[in-house]
């Protein structure tokens, strides 16, 4: 077991099971509620993988997701907890999608180039808000910043409805960009845009800027004690602020290449757009780090990509895959310090224990056995742990005999 | 300008004070729960979600039984009208029960991540959010697959109480004329809490749990048994939100587009400090702007604009609340810069103090 651990860590055991029951909810769901069962789930989990087209078609949804995670990893290791990552993608989505049909006959070369330099700044502008409310006036950023997004969410819905609308579209949908002004394609076989070695690019420098550099040292020293931060001489303020506009800037980077390549038409009316709430999910799951975050991303779009087509050939709710993620990640919140496998291996042992009595073993004898293991697993944090646990029942001053009463 | 003149008409019609109460009546069963989870130490961001669960339960399951107990009776027959008065009664109890019951199912769950598993409380109630967000919208497309805006549900509304010569009242009519019964029970609630909070052996042990956990627990209780009641409490409130949501006013009706009603209620709290009674006025202050939306529907002007200056509102509430703040930290430094001089200071300051002057006088 212990061998296993080493290849095999712990927290990726925890992953991987609820990577799996995030894929069992979505079969569930498509079993119980589907009638076409065989074809749905054809659709659902071996139609995103089944050509090279769809392939990059995968990857090209997971690609806006990587700069939401990306903004959450940054915002979360700094332990602010503002959610302005969901404002500043639909802010930058809506004025890049206003900005390029606005300017529809200017070349490209120009348009497409402002277009992400109003995103960045729209995005940044965004966060800006919370960030500064709270820094200048200690206003508790989580709340400020979700009532910014609501705020933003009407703001959006106002100027799709009364500039962008197509009434041609069928549902609510703004105009679509032309094809001309979407981001240059790099793997013409995957379909491939600019947009993915953005994404690659930001990946790395956000490594190198959260563990390589000292404005990431910075952050997460903030992170870990506000007070500590400012007894070394660290800005809080500065620090803060730099985090939220970065955060910003990279969220609303992922709402320009979202519209310029994968979702042509700005869509979110009155909704939350879904690529930005997986987007967080898979910064948790990838524990905030950033070279994780790819890989997670990855995974949601793949299951997100999944619902879609789903939806276009059954009309299965498109919630599914936000839903299963949802699911997964709070398992994975539940299993913090779970030892997946050892766990399970415990289970059947135990469940052997309870077969023993019948061939005469007593079932005392298993607890020995099992304990000398856990002890040697984690030798001294455990021990000290378990003498912590016990020490407020230790206390002789009758507590437990009031509880009980 | 006659648009302008016609909107400040609507203001003062009965319907303004009818749809304030209606909107007052979901944000204060709000506040009080989350008062409640303040009081048990929880920042209880996860009230979004527990106040969307609840109100889909209720309107699905309201809808549900209605549907059931009236069966194959179409609408203008006259076994229809034998039918529809047990059907609604039917309806409303079962649905504000088990809206009730899995509210409170979801805040045990949520107490269980962040009292026993002790995980962070602000990604964990974010995640509850999504998941209620999104399970409650699932669910609605599940059961009305096609139907996008969920209107072929019909569900029975809670009974209002009605006061004929009340509603004649011009402009205060709109209070009493046809209020739900959940609007009077929201204003018992507010008092409950209070009474709950202040003048019960529970409410002092539930302020112990969140200011000086280690003196309670040095008196033999369980600071975490307490908290989970405290918050048992708090998710009932929201619950009762939940089911107002879905079933106060003339005709239920269910929306899913995520309008963050809870973080209103959330806002209204923080920017009061707590106080049951301030923030319940901010409530019904958030509610006086919330309304504008539902009366100003009818005229030229785009209701989004309209829907922005709640969430402007609560901004500015929070920012208005900081000052405050500020002002009351530099009043407190000045106050011991002057007993670090030596200087003699009045022991309480501010309405105390005014209120002391008064009862000196009385008494001389």
């Amino acid at each position: 077991m212990n061998k296993i651990n080493e290849k095999f860590p712990p927290s990726a055991q925890r992953k991987l099971t609820a990577g799996l029951v995030g894929i069992l909810v979505c079969l569930l769901t498509i079993l119980l509620f589907e009638e076409k069962r065989g074809e749905s789930l054809r659709t659902f989990f071996l139609m995103p993988l089944g050509s090279l087209q769809e392939l990059g078609e995968l990857v090209a949804y997971a690609t806006p997701m990587v700069f939401v995670a990306l903004a959450t990893a940054l915002v979360f290791q700094c332990r602010r907890y503002s959610l302005s990552m969901i404002g500043s993608f639909m802010l930058s989505a809506c004025l890049t999608t206003g900005f390029l049909l606005l300017g529809n006959e200017q070349p490209a070369w120009y348009l497409v180039p402002s277009a992400l330099v109003i995103s960045i700044l729209a995005g940044a502008g965004a966060a800006a808000i919370p960030a500064a409310l709270s820094i200048r006036r200690r206003v508790n950023i989580t709340i400020s910043s979700l009532i910014l997004d609501f705020l933003i969410l009407q703001l959006t819905s106002f100027i799709l409805s009364n500039y962008m609308w197509d009434p041609a579209a069928g549902q609510s949908a703004s105009f679509e960009i032309p094809e001309r002004l979407w981001l240059p394609e790099i793997l013409p076989a995957l379909g491939l845009r600019f947009g993915f070695l953005l994404a690659a690019a930001a990946v790395v420098l956000l490594y190198l800027l959260l563990y390589r550099g000292r404005l990431g040292y910075e952050i997460r020293a903030v992170g870990a004690s506000e007070s500590m931060a400012g007894y070394v001489g660290l800005s809080y303020g500065k620090t803060v602020m730099a985090v939220q506009l970065l955060a910003g800037a990279l969220a609303g980077l992922g709402g320009a290449v979202e519209m310029m390549g994968v979702q042509p038409r700005y869509i979110w009316d009155g909704s939350f757009p879904t690529v930005a709430l997986l987007g967080i999910l898979a910064a948790v799951v990838a524990g905030y780090r950033p070279l994780w975050i790819p890989l997670s991303c990855l995974f949601f779009g793949y299951l997100w990509r999944g619902g879609v087509l789903l939806n276009e050939s059954t009309g299965f709710p498109v919630e599914v895959p936000l839903f299963a993620a949802a699911v997964m990640v709070l398992l994975l919140l539940a299993m913090r310090d779970l030892d997946v496998f050892r766990a399970a291996a415990g289970l059947f042992q135990k469940k052997q224990a309870g077969d023993a009595p019948a061939q005469g073993m007593p079932p005392a004898a298993t607890q020995p056995q099992t304990a000398p293991r856990r002890a040697a697993k984690r030798p001294a944090k455990a021990k000290q742990q378990k003498t912590d646990a016990k020490l407020p029942a230790d206390v002789p001053d009758g507590s437990e005999g009031v509880e009980e009463g | 300008m006659l648009l302008l003149s016609e909107m400040a008409g609507a203001v003062f019609s009965n319907s303004y004070l009818a749809s304030t109460l209606q909107i007052a009546t979901f944000l204060l069963f709000t506040a009080v729960g989350v008062i409640l989870a303040r009081r048990s130490g929880v920042f209880f961001l996860a009230a979004d979600g527990v106040l969307s669960f609840s109100a889909t339960a209720a309107f699905l399951t309201d809808a549900a039984v209605r549907s059931l107990v009236l069966g194959d009776a179409q609408e203008g027959t006259q076994a229809y009208q034998a039918l529809v008065g047990r059907a609604d009664l039917f309806g409303w109890i079962t649905g504000a029960l088990l809206g009730i019951s899995v509210g409170m199912a979801f805040t045990a769950l949520l107490c269980w991540f962040l009292l026993r598993a002790k995980t962070n409380a602000l990604v964990t109630s974010i995640l509850f959010n999504l998941f209620a967000m999104t399970a409650c919208v699932m669910c609605l497309h599940l059961v009305y697959r096609e139907d996008r805006l969920i209107s072929s549900a019909v569900a029975a509304a809670f009974p209002s109480l009605k006061i004929e010569s009340a509603a004649e009242i011009p402009v205060l009519g709109g209070l009493f004329g046809d209020t739900s019964l959940l609007t009077y029970l929201a204003v018992i609630a507010v008092v409950a809490a209070f009474y709950l909070l202040n003048r019960t052996g529970f409410g002092l042990r539930l302020r112990a749990a969140e200011e000086n956990a280690t003196a309670l627990i040095s008196t033999g209780i369980s600071a975490e048994r307490t908290r989970f009641l405290g918050m048992l409490f708090a998710g009932a409130a929201v619950s009762l939100g939940g089911v107002s949501l879905a079933l106060a006013g003339a005709s239920p009706s269910l929306s899913i587009q995520p309008r963050g009603e809870a973080y209103l209620a959330l806002v209204a709290v923080w920017a009061c400090d707590g106080r049951l009674w301030k923030s319940s006025i901010a409530v019904l202050m958030l509610s006086l702007v919330g309304a504008l939306s539902t009366i100003w529907s009818a005229f030229p002007i785009p209701a989004s604009l309209v829907e922005m200056l709640l969430y402007i509102a609560a901004l500015g509430g929070l920012w208005i609340h900081s000052y405050n703040l500020k002002r009351r930290r530099k009043r407190r430094l000045r106050r011991q810069k002057r007993i670090a001089e030596g200087e003699k200071v009045p022991q309480h300051g501010g309405t105390r103090r005014f209120f002391g002057r008064l009862g000196k006088r009385a008494r001389k």
